[in-house]
């Protein structure tokens, strides 16, 4: 099977947004450049994990960081955006200016290989 | 030795940006792609940045990219600290 073009996966990606009530990152360059990180993790590791965090290899360990990770419905909640920034709330995307850095929310001993 | 570390990882954009920025403001810089590094290197490069996540006041969870510059540290992307760094 071939693999899954990045625009592909914008157009799916985008649709599983909306089915939960938020959106991609109105910001394209960004929002290519991480569904480009999360097929490379898909290239290197067999799974699509976050590109802005440290893939072990193990599918397991990282099961909490295949994208879209567990994380992301609390820190769409909280700060209007997922750690990377690649799903966000409508109201993230209407205003840039009360943007913030979303801070890990991951146990950082999951981090070891 | 580079004034400043950017410790990375080579698929996030937030580190791209970070290394962007730096480049474009001149700093004298060096940046470590850690998810390409063999894993016991990673493993020795995630101590350091944990270390320098809990000086960080309030102390913040690890993560990328991860900026030093002498004492000074930014965890995360951060466009008006990182120039304030440089």
């Amino acid at each position: 099977m071939a693999p899954v073009t990045p625009e592909k996966l914008f157009e799916i990606l985008t649709k599983y947004a909306h089915s939960k009530g938020q959106e991609l990152n109105n910001d394209l360059e960004h929002t290519m450049s991480i569904i480009r990180g999360i097929l490379e993790n898909e290239k290197r590791n067999g799974y699509r994990g976050c590109p802005c965090r440290l893939n072990s290899g193990d599918r397991e360990r990282d099961r909490d960081i295949i994208c879209p990770c567990v994380y992301k419905d609390k820190d769409v909640e909280e700060y209007g955006s997922c750690y990377c920034g690649l799903y966000v709330s409508h109201e993230w995307n209407q205003n840039p200016d009360k943007r913030v850095t979303v801070p890990e929310r991951r146990p950082f001993d999951k981090l070891f290989g | 030795m580079a004034q400043i570390t950017v410790y990375a990882l080579s698929t996030c954009p937030y580190c791209k940006k970070a290394k962007a920025l730096l480049k474009e403001l001149g700093a004298d810089f060096e940046a470590i792609d850690v998810d390409l590094l063999p894993k016991d290197e990673q493993n020795k490069i995630l101590e350091t940045v944990k270390k320098f996540a809990d000086k960080c006041n309030p102390k913040v969870n690890p993560g990328f990219p991860t900026i030093v510059k002498g004492e000074t540290i930014i965890v995360g992307f951060n466009e008006a600290k990182i120039k304030g760094l440089v």
